[in-house]
């Protein structure tokens, strides 16, 4: 068990989708001292349901698109129970959110209250550098979900 | 009036390709292909670079397998330097090479095929999935889930890395296990291997459903490959190539790696990006075979562990010409699932695997080198040549999956000329064109993947070329 578990997804090679495994490095390197379980992953995977299972606080960092670049979307995802229509159609391997959650809760009975935070991209062509606007928001990022952890961990959440 | 139906994407498969069947005038198959659409050009894409970089970019070939490429491309840049690597590090190669085809089997047979398996054929396609083995049978699920963490584990605990580790190089392996690892790896052994045995229990009684599937899955005499150990025994990282015919007779006990090009051909047909290799000798498409797990354990005489062993004998059982099906394919990958977790226990109980000479130094002193292993599905080759800097010059791949293509594209016809009449197409029909693929478990090399479900497109085209109906899902 491990009170926290963070998950920063996406392809390091694909422009702004990199964002989640870096703000997830940028945390592994804060929080290094703290009892917080960080992954950077190209993808959620069906086989991640049993680490969340294992936390009481789930973050995960993803790229997304469909707002202005930058712009930082923080959502609380609902109880897998509510979501389970959501997990019909998963196909194999690759995963969303809810799905995983769902998996978690189906799989081996756990609910752990889950934080989705996503970062709208400008760009998401092959190449290693981030957009302006992404690696504007980066920092503040990283500083807010630090924060959220420690509370957490202090038992203030 | 003729017809052509397409199904693309096939769906649940490791990458992108798409069938197409041609009926006749009285709504008979008259024709059926697989294609494969994606080309990567990893080859080419070599040309230029350091030998010792292959491991690591080979890896990049693919999401699923990484591993495999590493092996047969470190095995290559090996025979580059002309030295033999020491025996640790032989050892935790093999572990690697173990601990994917653990994880990959894991996937196929549990997240891409169980739903079949288990729900049925016909079932409805949006419970046709890894969730709906998670309402219908939660242990299963949870078994497979488990198999799969299990083998990404032991690749992440030895090489840091679960996807595209880099560990695997030219000489050897980079740093060697520590006690700590090994120790965690075998304390979940009894654990994963309780899980295998009982999806064997689950899985065998389950063949009586599937008569019909056994007998036009690809259900047709083929050769078989693979490498085989010492005394006929299954093996995955060294050892002879052997190909054996469709009667069990021996075709070429040990066809010699470095004249492959003499006894294995490469078709290229203008309807996929796929080559279609095939035994030269005999000719093509005639020289027919099929590789991969159904194929190992048709060419082996034991496994080399209790436990599969006792499977094995139970599988010989059943009649030779039945095990010509490649239904009997899901059958083989339980098998060499439960062998790897024993055999990755077996390297790990011998203290050798802690040393730490795991590395030999040296420079290039070959301007060629082949390396073959068996990847989760198949032989896998990779050959290289370099100029006097060390520079790749040229290289040839010969992919798992390919070696199955022809079977794969025959087995597709059979499967369609005998579920689908007189234009009747139903889904439990495209259903199973696309499951006999789904057996070979090809991996059509998939370092991206399909977000979400994917679509399947079927169009009836008539011989006029328009489209007379159309299903979606």
């Amino acid at each position: 068990m491990f009170p926290v578990l963070i998950i920063g997804y996406g392809n390091v090679l694909r422009g702004d989708d990199a964002v989640g495994p870096l703000a997830a490095r940028c945390l592994a390197a804060r929080l290094a001292d703290q009892p917080v379980r960080i992954i950077e992953a190209h993808q959620l995977l069906p086989e991640m349901a049993w680490l969340l299972s294992q936390a009481q606080l789930v973050v995960l960092i993803d790229a997304a698109i469909g707002a202005a670049a930058g712009a930082v979307r923080w959502q609380r995802l609902e109880r897998a129970e509510e979501q389970r229509s959501i997990a019909l159609g998963v196909v194999g391997h690759n995963l969303t959110c809810q799905q995983l959650l769902a998996g978690c809760q189906a799989l081996y009975g756990a609910s752990p209250e889950v934080l989705l935070i996503a970062v709208a991209g400008k760009t998401f062509e092959v190449g290693e550098e981030l957009s302006e606007a992404v690696q504007e928001v980066l920092p503040s990022l990283v500083d807010q979900v630090e924060r959220i952890v420690r509370q957490h961990l202090s038992g203030v959440h | 009036m003729s017809q052509t139906i397409v199904i693309d994407p096939i769906t649940r498969i490791e990458g992108h390709a798409k069938i197409t069947i041609r009926l006749n005038d009285v709504g008979e198959v008259a024709e059926a292909h697989m294609h494969v659409t994606q080309f990567r050009g990893f080859e080419k894409l070599s040309e230029g670079r350091p030998f010792r970089e292959m491991p690591s970019l080979m890896a990049r070939i693919c999401g699923i397998c990484p591993v495999s490429h590493l092996i047969a491309s470190a095995k290559a840049c090996d025979a580059i330097l002309a030295v033999r690597i020491p025996e640790p590090a032989v050892k935790l190669r093999k572990v690697l090479n173990l601990a994917q085809i653990v994880q990959s089997h894991a996937l196929s047979f549990f997240y891409l095929s169980s739903p079949d398996l288990l729900l049925g054929m016909d079932a409805d396609p949006v419970k046709r999935n890894l969730f709906g083995v998670l309402e219908a049978d939660p242990e299963l699920a949870r078994g497979g889930v488990r198999l799969r963490q299990f083998g990404q584990q032991v690749i992440e605990l030895l090489s840091g890395k679960r996807i595209h580790p880099t560990w695997v190089i030219a000489g050897g392996v980079n740093h060697p296990i520590t006690p700590e690892a090994r120790d965690t790896i075998l304390a979940q052994i009894p654990e994963v291997k309780r899980i295998a045995q009982r999806s064997l229990e689950w899985f065998k009684p389950l063949l009586g459903n599937y008569r019909e599937e056994i007998q036009t899955f690809a259900n047709f005499p083929t050769m078989f490959m693979g490498l085989v150990g010492p005394d006929d025994t299954l093996e995955f990282y060294d050892g002879k190539l052997r190909l054996i015919g469709a009667e069990g007779q021996t075709v070429n006990d040990d066809i010699p790696v470095e004249r492959y090009g003499e006894y294995i051909g490469e078709s290229v047909e203008d309807w996929s990006y796929l080559k279609s290799p095939y035994y030269r000798p005999i000719g093509y498409p005639s020289g027919v075979y099929r590789v991969g797990p159904l194929a190992r354990l048709n060419i082996v005489a034991r496994c080399g562990t209790p436990l599969a062993d006792k499977e094995l004998a139970e599988y010989k059982q059943i009649d030779a010409s039945e095990r010509m099906s490649s239904f009997y394919f899901h059958y083989a990958r339980l098998i060499e699932l439960l062998h790897c977790i024993e055999k990755i226990e077996q390297i790990l109980d011998d203290p050798d695997c802690l040393s730490k000479h795991v590395f030999a130094s040296a420079s290039a002193n070959s301007s060629e080198g082949i390396g073959v292993s068996e990847a989760p599905r198949g032989t896998l080759l990779h050959h290289y040549r370099i100029d006097e800097n060390g520079l790749i010059v040229w290289a040839n791949l010969i992919i798992a999956t390919g070696h199955n293509n022809l079977a794969m594209d025959r087995g597709v016809f059979q499967v369609a000329q005998h579920f689908i009449k007189e234009n009747q197409i139903t889904e439990g029909a495209l259903n199973r064109v696309e499951a006999v693929i789904r057996t070979f478990d090809p991996c059509l090399s998939c370092s991206t993947h399909a977000v979400g479900q994917m679509p399947l497109h079927v169009q009836l085209i008539d011989s006029q070329g328009e489209v007379v109906d159309e299903i979606a899902r």
